[in-house]
């Protein structure tokens, strides 16, 4: 489903380059959940930026589905909607919306007319049981809450990966199992995730783990 | 995506203040460059004579109408007899600003126009131009012969109407309009004339009477007739008898040392002797144009200043606003990206709001503006001023939101939005 093949990333920073990944391959089939592990720095975020189509590599190739993501600015917002949610480490709710508006925001782009859109978002928090905080807002819920919307909202377009950037690292031990056991759920449910951590705990719940370090796949 | 509603109503509160701001510094400095009169204080001791103001008082007070006047018998002739004396006892001064009415077909530029034109008043037959009609010893007194720019002045004949073309000399900003020697033709009160140019004013020529400058340069330059005949039909008897109403609205200089009340006690000998309603009153004339003028060059160059010092200062802490904006909602932006957002889609979005500001803020400023700035405009000359000033504000306004637009486009493209939900710890 997702092959990355020798892909590298490098960033400009005032006159010098720093490379972000270095020749890195791999392969992440259907339905699987896979951890990608590595210290702070190793390139865990980039890895999942390139995945989601928000950055585009230096040089290699990406395939999804067999086919290369490349494109225009437009495209890739197009890929991003069409197949991929994403998680983010602190949530990345918009703090001056309820919750409804936050789980229904990639409907939004989705040409989907508002009643459908409150159809899907409601079925959704249901199955989330957050159901009862769609008209409250950010700064109303948990934390353990609040990662629920925000996966809310990355399930709510169905799409066909979701790359969890450090979900549960702003959760206590109970959300996090919480959180993780949803994550399992979704999988089962056909969703690949991809799941970028430094936790151990949540490795050992995935399928397989990829280690990388200063860029680069460990063997 | 969207704005606070209180960060919304900062920043239009900001617009409005630009354009308010902008209006204002436009319209000052419109109205020393453009201005065809301005009516201003004169400090008394700068006055260097007396002058007493001759004005008709038909019409009021229970006075009989100058209609009804000017059917009794020889009112015309009666009219006319106080025009000379006053002429002959007196150093007086006739100086009017009757417009005229276009009757031909010449280039002429809309500031010059007494009126709105057209739109207002739809037909072309009734547009009129700015015009002075000066007497002879006005002319001399404001020494407009050593004004001329090219042509030659008034000669005493010029001031006798003989049903010949009556000689004008143009404002300066009719140069390349129309040439010396040309002709065209006016209605002036009820009479068709036709005008000849002798020549054209120097620029920023202005004369002062009354408590208001007059700049010439949009001004056509004609004597204050005598009519030496008798009316030939009644269309003519009307004409000199109007014409006769306004040279009799002059000025009476008062020489050093003379009597103010003993001037008034003349004239109104005179005018109860011809069974005429004339009185005279206090008026200002200040001959020493050029200093003043000088000056309000000085405070043109002073708003100039004021005026970019503003825009520039304005313009920067509007970059300011909307950066400072946009850093505060990055992270919105971002979250927006990921879920299917495109940058294109989000800028142009930003751009709207952008937009949506400026318009609403310049609907409000403009209405403010009317009501601050339009509420004294008697003249309509000074109201089309006020027009271009808001029609400038809104190019300025605008260039200053396209401005904007461009920097944050630069700003948007180089900054990373993404590291700004990703990179918290």
């Amino acid at each position: 489903m997702i092959e990355f093949i020798n892909i590298s990333k490098s960033f400009k920073y005032k006159n010098s380059q720093i490379k972000a990944l270095d020749h890195i391959s791999l392969k992440i089939d259907k339905r699987e959940i896979v951890a990608i592990m590595g210290p702070s720095g190793s390139g865990k975020t980039t890895l999942l930026n390139i995945a989601g189509g928000i950055l585009k590599q230096s040089s290699g190739e990406y395939l999804f589905n067999n086919v290369p993501v490349e494109g225009n600015e437009s495209e890739m917002a197009k890929f991003r909607s069409d197949h991929v949610g994403f998680i983010l480490q602190h949530f990345a709710l918009i703090k001056h919306r309820n919750i409804l508006y936050n789980i229904a925001l990639p409907l939004k782009y989705k040409n989907i007319e508002k009643k459908e859109i409150r159809e899907k978002v409601v079925a959704v928090a249901d199955s989330l049981g957050i159901s009862s905080k769609l008209e409250m807002y950010p700064h109303m819920l948990s934390s353990g809450e609040c990662q629920r919307v925000a996966i809310a909202r990355a399930v709510v377009s169905k799409p066909n990966v979701i790359l969890a950037d450090e979900p549960t690292c702003s959760l206590d031990d109970d959300n996090k199992y919480e959180v993780l056991d949803i994550l399992k759920k979704l999988n089962k449910n056909g969703i690949t995730i991809i799941i970028a951590t430094h936790n151990d705990a949540v490795a050992r719940m995935c399928d397989r783990t990829i280690n990388i370090r200063n860029g680069s796949n460990v063997k | 995506m969207k704005y606070r509603n209180i960060n919304y109503t900062y920043i239009v509160i900001c617009f409005c203040v630009l354009t308010i701001a902008t209006t204002l510094f436009m319209f000052s400095n419109k109205n020393y460059n453009k201005a065809t009169h301005k009516i201003i204080d004169f400090d008394s001791e700068n006055i260097e004579s007396m002058y007493l103001r001759v004005t008709d008082v038909y019409d009021r007070n229970n006075q009989k109408t100058l209609s009804e006047f000017f059917v009794e018998e020889n009112a015309l002739e009666r009219m006319k007899v106080f025009c000379n004396t006053l002429n002959k006892e007196f150093n007086y001064l006739e100086f009017d600003d009757q417009s005229l009415l276009i009757r031909d077909h010449f280039s002429y530029k809309d500031e010059f126009r007494t009126d709105y034109g057209k739109p207002y008043f739809g037909e072309k037959d009734h547009i009129s131009l700015l015009s002075i009609q000066i007497g002879k010893n006005a002319y001399d007194v404001f020494d407009l012969e050593n004004k001329l720019f090219n042509g030659k002045g008034f000669e005493p004949n010029d001031f006798i109407f003989d049903n010949k073309p009556v000689p004008a000399i143009l404002g300066y900003e009719y140069l390349g309009l129309i040439d010396i020697g040309d002709t065209i033709k006016f209605s002036y009160l009820t009479k068709d004339i036709s005008v000849k140019v002798m020549g054209f004013f120097k620029k920023d020529t202005a004369v002062t009477i009354d408590n208001r400058i007059y700049f010439l340069d949009k001004y056509i330059i004609i004597p204050s007739l005598d009519v030496n005949f008798a009316p030939v039909d009644k269309e003519d008897a009307s004409f000199q008898l109007i014409l006769y109403s306004l040279k009799n609205w002059g000025y009476i200089k008062v020489n050093d040392g003379d009597d103010y009340y003993d001037y008034k006690n003349r004239v109104s000998e005179i005018n109860n002797r011809l069974g005429l309603k004339y009185v005279v009153n206090e008026a200002y004339i200040y001959p020493y144009i050029k200093n003043i003028s000088n000056t309000m060059h000085s405070s043109k160059g002073v708003f100039l200043i004021a005026s970019i010092l503003v825009f520039l200062l304005l313009s920067g802490i509007f970059i300011y606003i909307y950066l400072w904006n946009y850093n505060r909602n990055k992270k919105v932006y971002a979250i927006h990206l990921i879920c299917g957002c495109s940058f294109r889609r989000l800028k142009l979005k930003i751009y709207f709001e952008i937009f949506m500001q400026f318009m609403l803020s310049f609907v409000l400023a403009t209405f403010i503006n009317r009501i601050l700035l339009g509420q004294d405009l008697i003249y309509l000359s000074e109201r089309r001023v006020l027009e271009q000033a808001m029609e400038q504000t809104m190019v300025l306004s605008a260039s200053i939101m396209l401005g904007i637009c461009a920097v944050l486009n630069i700003y948007f493209n180089k900054s990373n939005v993404y590291a700004s939900i990703q990179k918290e710890d």
